[in-house]
């Protein structure tokens, strides 16, 4: 059969290749062996033209749309097309050469067709443990980049088709639990190596002229969707900021500021009014910058776009080097995730400003990371058990936050209880919705998530790093703040509140208890129907003394009723308070 | 004398199909309208139906093989019973909190969420006890805890509870106490625990299956009885079976135990009709596809066999019990054709269905429907839409289609119509390539199987996208679920946790743990009365290299508790050179000299289904001609003048060469120019693509 390019082989080649992009995803899942990417998927995949421009991702993490874009750039740059052999895959996590941060190990892979080079793919994974002075790599407070572990520049772990000892030799000396990383690794690379092989079958079956030009189709495509959603902006400059918590070092907050300049169809952002760079390895690097910025233009002006390059056209992001969006050397990044987390919230706030309805409030904003590391008491093996959270995400225009969910960039998931006990010598003993947690408003806040962990292994290290424990996700529109999270060590005992980021030693038998934070409400809560806030008060989401404090709902405790009367009463007299 | 017939009913959304054969393997096919409310009223009318059809009375009903969506839709509309669940202290919003993670289409969109629990937080109540991961009993059961639970329960009027312990399936102990306990002080409740129903790890997808399955068990129950109560009382030498989502039947009784079996049953009846159809033409590999008017079912069928899986999700839960795999993707006849922001044409997933209907029905529909572009580019039969029940407009195919579609894009409206069948049969391409390509299955080894009423209409195109060189189209494709009811097998499966590492397993062990599974399996055969020489008892093992958290379920063998000699240590070895080799041929990986561990032992007690024979067509010459009932121009990218034929006129031998158009009652077949088709001696139409 002939193929033309035309907008119905756009749809079907477009379709096969984020298929592909998720079928690498898939493989990686399924064959990897730590529980950071076979349970909670912290991973994704993608593929690019020849030039770098991604043209398809996984649904797996955005965090790594745009990203990847910026370390294909570098890579181009270092490797030119001409040098490149079939079979060949490059791996990097070099913050400084695009990468995200030490742990995510980012592979490339050029795909062949008819000897000449017709494109890329790339995968991304977090892993358990990259070496530096953490086990598990990720402690909050570290001031260098040398310190948070093993720097790769663009290496090769496969040259035409054949393992690199050299490299692999290099990981294996250098990490903690390298029986587990290079499964990953390897994994990584089979995954490439899927995506390669069926990149092929749709040159073969489509012609590389047809795909091509499908291709450039589709970022067209995407460009002129995002195009037609900016001119329903009002021009105008729309800010937002956010904070962090702290560094880590210090305890001074980190300003974050976003400017939308939007005229006609077009949009320029900077960070004007962000703080400098700063000790403690919050720092951002330019490429989750990037993607952070750009996920949240995306959800609020067109969430059905296809995500590619064309998506990016309409837009310039400048950030000033030597600022916490865009660090230098050696400025330490590993906990940039949270940082990231409030570069979206802060879009997402400029934002509000032109489309409130298509906005949520402030959600728990950051992914807290832990990791529990030590030696199994039965088999004497090192553990490095890495753990992130889901929390309390933003109220909606129409709906509550869901309560207990994953984070702004990235899509992940748990760690089954059973999982994290079968393999690590730790006890789960409460996960649970956090009562009262969700920020109040028309609509709610999502409620926060507690874990508790009980160590049952002498000598076990808990770094971590976590952030809005200082500043709660924000309600918007008249809507109340959400809780702030915390660590709470033996909440039985002595009920320790821990620091957000740090490195501490555990004896057998502490209990550290995770708590994240809740989601920002979504209007007044005064306007929310009774009926919701009293389903909320029988499902034990919020109490009767909150119903009444922050809803203005009085509910009889003996009947657990609406009294209608005394809530008409109490909602006339006047407005609420934010919680303290 | 009168014949003994066995009869399949499967109750669709609009009809009710019934197929019944007798011992000589005479087939009857009749459709009846459902009767939503009182399903049992379509059933015995549609049986009675049959019945006159087949000139046999009500004595002759041996067994009745019903495929139900009692269970699906009460799930899909959630009308469920009022449920409880009972869990570990400190476990309750492991329902509610799932894998944190949110849906796929809700990568960039705020709004797209995971379906809420089953049962609101309210009703999640916690037991004090806990089990350990290596099963040891390290907090024991408070009862008390159990029993106040059971006074809140009873207070909120629930009617059915869900148990589900961390680590139950290593030690189910607890579950089982606290289910006595449950029942002694809840007498009219329904109660069922995890590790009888799903005995698998990870917490979140053993509580969803155990909350499934009580939350629809009573009503399943309810439905059963008093069907079979009914079906007794008119048809009095008859039995009721169900069929699963893995594709087998059980006997109606044994319903109330295994509710959540029944979830997603609907396509399972197609997928063993569509192995049946390849086994005894010799087709070994089979995509088998079912579609209709608003959902497009995809199952594999490889060496003969559908997959069965253990790792689905229905509407967003997940359901640990053996389902056949398929794949669901919201298109059909009634998908909708839109335009998007940016200008592109799309199509589905939202579909008018019956009411309103495709613009052609005129039953209120306005929009531009797939069906609506079919019969625009003449690829259907105004005539023998809904079995010629209804008369269609064309005209108000051509306006829908002009409004929404040509007008906008510039087109004229059979561009516009062929645009909306591409996008379609895109869709539905790469639904076929995620259930296949992606799982390492080369499609150019496989055939398509299509059914259903639209099935056959759009099966040559997506055949060619694909590059799947063979399409069989089976006699009757509307009814073809309900004969596979016909001849699916009974079936019971049994799973418990075997966690242990390839060098500790004994071969001692392993093989009474198989002996154990086996002993209860044969327990429900011998409660269908299956007949010892009809009895197939198949091991398999589900393994994964350590550190891996997914298994691939590796065949172990089948009726190997008869043999004489007990395993030996080279039976483990085997086992796990197999899991080995099916590892690389799946995941490009080669076994990295790595530990290999056994997860969970599975038996499945199978009893054969009679077989019958196919019927056979009257041989006929190469040419069809006599089966030709007009010409009419068709559009495939152009209009070309076609042959229409009549199936029932066709016979085992002719040749039909493209464009044509093969119509029936409630089908067609279309084959697009430089295809060709043959009638093989089953009255299948073979098309060459």
């Amino acid at each position: 059969m002939n193929y033309t390019i035309d907008p119905v082989t756009m749809q079907v080649v477009r379709y096969r290749l984020e298929q592909v992009a998720d079928q690498m995803g898939y493989t990686m899942v399924r064959t990897s062996r730590s529980t950071i990417i076979k349970e909670i998927m912290d991973i994704t995949c993608a593929i690019f033209d020849e030039q770098g421009k991604t043209i398809a991702q996984a649904h797996h993490a955005p965090m790594l749309l745009t990203g990847f874009e910026i370390t294909m750039a570098e890579l181009l740059k270092r490797i030119p097309l001409s040098e490149w052999k079939e079979g060949d895959v490059i791996i990097s996590n070099d913050p400084y050469l695009g990468g995200q941060h030490l742990t995510d190990l980012q592979t490339f892979a050029p795909i062949f067709y008819e000897n000449r080079i017709t494109g890329f793919v790339g995968t991304i994974a977090h892993h358990s443990d990259i070496g530096g002075s953490a086990p598990g790599s990720v402690a909050g407070g570290l001031t260098e980049i040398y310190a948070e572990g093993l720097r790769l520049p663009m290496v090769y772990l496969y040259r035409s088709g054949k393992e690199n000892p050299d490299v692999f030799d290099i990981l294996s000396a250098n990490i903690r639990v390298p029986d587990k990383t290079l499964g990953d690794v390897r994994a990584q690379a089979a995954a490439s190596f899927v995506g390669i092989r069926e990149v092929k079958n749709i040159f073969e079956k489509y012609s590389p002229e047809v795909v091509k030009g499908c291709m450039k189709m589709l970022m067209d495509y995407s460009e002129k969707r995002m195009r037609a959603g900016l001119l329903k902006i009002s021009d105008g400059v729309y800010s937002g900021e956010d904070f962090v918590d702290d560094d880590g070092i210090e305890d001074k907050p980190i300003r974050i500021c976003v400017n939308i300049h939007k005229k006609g169809d077009t949009a320029s952002v900077n960070f004007d009014g962000t703080d400098p760079q700063v000790k403690g390895n919050i720092n951002c690097p330019i490429s989750t910058t990037h993607a952070a910025v750009y996920y949240a233009l995306i959800c609020v002006i067109d969430p059905h776009v296809p995500p590619n390059s064309g998506c990016y056209r309409p837009f310039t992001v400048t950030a000033q080097p030597g600022t916490v969006v865009n660090p230098l050397l050696p400025g330490a990044v590993q906990a940039r995730t949270n940082t990231s987390q409030k570069i979206s919230e802060a879009t997402i706030r400029a934002l509000s400003k032109a489309l409130p309805e298509k906005v949520t409030a402030g959600s728990h904003g950051n992914i807290m990371t832990c990791g529990f590391s030590g030696w199994h008491p039965g088999t004497r093996k090192r553990f490095v058990y890495i753990d992130i959270q889901g929390g309390g995400a933003g109220a909606r225009p129409g709906k509550d936050g869901r309560d207990g969910q994953d984070s702004h960039l990235a899509r992940f998931m748990n760690t089954p209880v059973e999982a994290a006990e079968l393999e690590c010598p730790v006890r789960i003993e409460r996960y649970e919705l956090i009562k009262d947690s969700g920020g109040p408003g028309k609509t709610r806040g999502a409620l926060a998530l507690r874990r508790d962990v009980h160590c049952l292994a002498e000598n076990m290290t808990f770094s971590r790093y976590a952030d809005r424990q200082k500043f709660p996700p924000f309600g918007i529109l008249g809507g109340k703040d959400g809780a702030t999270g915390r660590f709470v060590k033996n909440p039985a005992l002595d009920n320790k509140q821990m620091k957000s980021k740090g490195l501490d030693y555990l004896k057998k038998d502490d209990v550290i208890s995770i708590r994240t934070p809740g989601g920002g409400g979504y209007g007044s809560p005064f306007e929310r129907d009774p009926a919701f806030v009293l389903n909320d008060v029988l499902d034990e989401k919020i109490s009767i003394e909150s119903a009444e404090q922050f809803y203005g709902v009085v509910i009889d405790k003996k009947t657990l009723t609406v009294d209608l009367k005394r809530t008409t009463d109490k909602r006339s007299s006047g407005g609420t308070k934010n919680r303290s | 004398m009168s014949v003994k017939l066995k009869i399949g009913i499967d109750v669709g959304g609009t009809f009710t199909d019934v197929v019944g054969i007798d011992e000589f393997g005479k087939l009857t096919v009749v459709k009846t309208l459902t009767t939503p409310g009182d399903f049992a009223a379509g059933v015995i009318t549609g049986i009675k139906k049959l019945l006159k059809h087949a000139n046999a009375d009500n004595k002759s009903v041996d067994i009745i093989i019903h495929g139900t969506t009692v269970g699906t839709n009460a799930l899909l509309e959630r009308k469920g019973v009022k449920t409880g669940l009972l869990t570990t202290d400190g476990f309750r919003d492991v329902l509610e909190i799932g894998r944190v993670q949110r849906p796929e289409e809700g990568l960039y969109d705020f709004n797209v969420d995971n379906p809420a629990p089953l049962i609101p937080r309210r009703y999640r109540l916690e037991a004090i006890e806990r089990v350990d991961s290596k099963g040891n009993l390290i907090v024991p059961l408070d009862e008390n805890s159990v029993v106040k639970a059971a006074e809140v329960f009873k207070k909120e009027g629930i009617s059915a509870i869900a148990v589900c312990f961390v680590f139950s399936f290593l030690n189910p102990e607890h579950e089982q106490r606290a289910k006595k306990i449950l029942e002694r002080e809840l007498p009219d409740t329904f109660v069922s625990i995890s590790s009888d129903i799903a005995p698998e790890f990870r917490e979140f997808e053993r509580t969803s299956t155990v909350a499934i399955n009580s939350y629809i068990g009573p009503l399943i129950d309810n439905y059963v009885s008093k069907l079979e109560g009914r079906i007794l009382s008119e048809f009095p030498n008859a039995s009721l079976k169900l069929i699963q989502a893995n594709g087998g039947s059980m006997r109606a009784s044994a319903a109330t135990g295994r509710a959540a079996n029944l979830i997603n049953s609907g396509p399972a009846g197609g997928a063993t009709a569509a192995s049946f159809l390849g086994r005894h033409i010799d087709v070994p590999h089979i995509i088998a596809t079912d579609m209709g008017g608003t959902s497009f079912d995809i199952s594999l069928i490889e060496k003969g066999a559908g997959n069965v899986t253990t790792d689905s999700k229905f509407e967003g839960f997940p359901i640990k019990v053996p389902m056949c795999e398929v794949t669901a993707i919201g298109a059909g006849g009634g998908s909708i054709a839109w335009i998007d922001s940016g200008g592109a044409l799309n199509v589905g997933p939202q579909s008018a269905a019956a009411s309103p209907g495709p613009a052609c029905y005129n039953f209120g529909g306005k929009l531009p429907t797939v069906t609506d572009s079919n019969l625009v580019l003449g690829r259907i039969n105004s005539n023998l839409l809904l079995g010629g029940e209804i008369k269609p407009s064309k005209l108000a195919a051509e306006e829908a289609i002009a409004k929404v579609v040509a007008d906008k894009l510039g087109m004229t409206i059979e561009e516009a119509a062929w645009s909306v069948i591409r996008i379609i049969n895109a869709k539905m391409a790469k639904a076929i390539t995620v259930r296949s390509t992606q799982k390492g299955y080369d499609l150019r080894e496989f055939s398509l199987v299509p059914f259903g009423g639209a099935g056959p209409l759009h099966a040559a195109e997506i055949a060619a996208e694909l590059g799947i060189p063979r399409i069989i189209i089976p006699p009757y494709p509307g009814a073809f679920s309900a004969t596979g009811l016909l001849i699916a097998d009974t079936r019971y499966d049994f799973v418990r946790a075997f966690y242990r590492e390839q060098a500790e397993t004994s071969p001692e062990n392993l093989w009474g743990a198989f002996i154990n599974l086996t002993a209860s399996a044969e327990r429900e055969l011998d409660s269908d009365q299956v007949d010892i020489k009809n009895r197939k008892i198949l091991w398999s093992a589900d393994l994964r290299f350590e550190g891996q958290s997914y298994e691939l379920n590796i065949p172990v063998g089948e009726n190997i508790h008869k043999n004489k000699d007990r395993f030996a240590r080279s039976d483990v070895e085997r086992i796990c050179s197999d899991f080995s080799d099916t590892h690389e041929k799946i995941y490009a990986i080669k076994s990295l000299a790595e530990k290999i561990y056994f997860v969970n032992l599975r038996v499945t007690g199978i009893g054969s289904s009679k077989q019958f024979k196919p019927f056979e067509l009257a041989e006929g010459s190469p040419s069809a001609s006599t089966a030709v009932k007009e010409q009419r121009n068709v559009y495939f990218g152009k209009w070309l003048c076609s042959d229409i034929y009549d199936r029932q006129l066709l016979k085992s031998g002719n040749l039909i060469n493209g464009p044509a158009v093969i119509e029936e009652n409630n089908s067609c077949t279309v084959i697009p120019p430089a295809c060709s088709a043959r009638i093989d001696r089953m009255g299948n139409i073979i098309i060459s693509i």
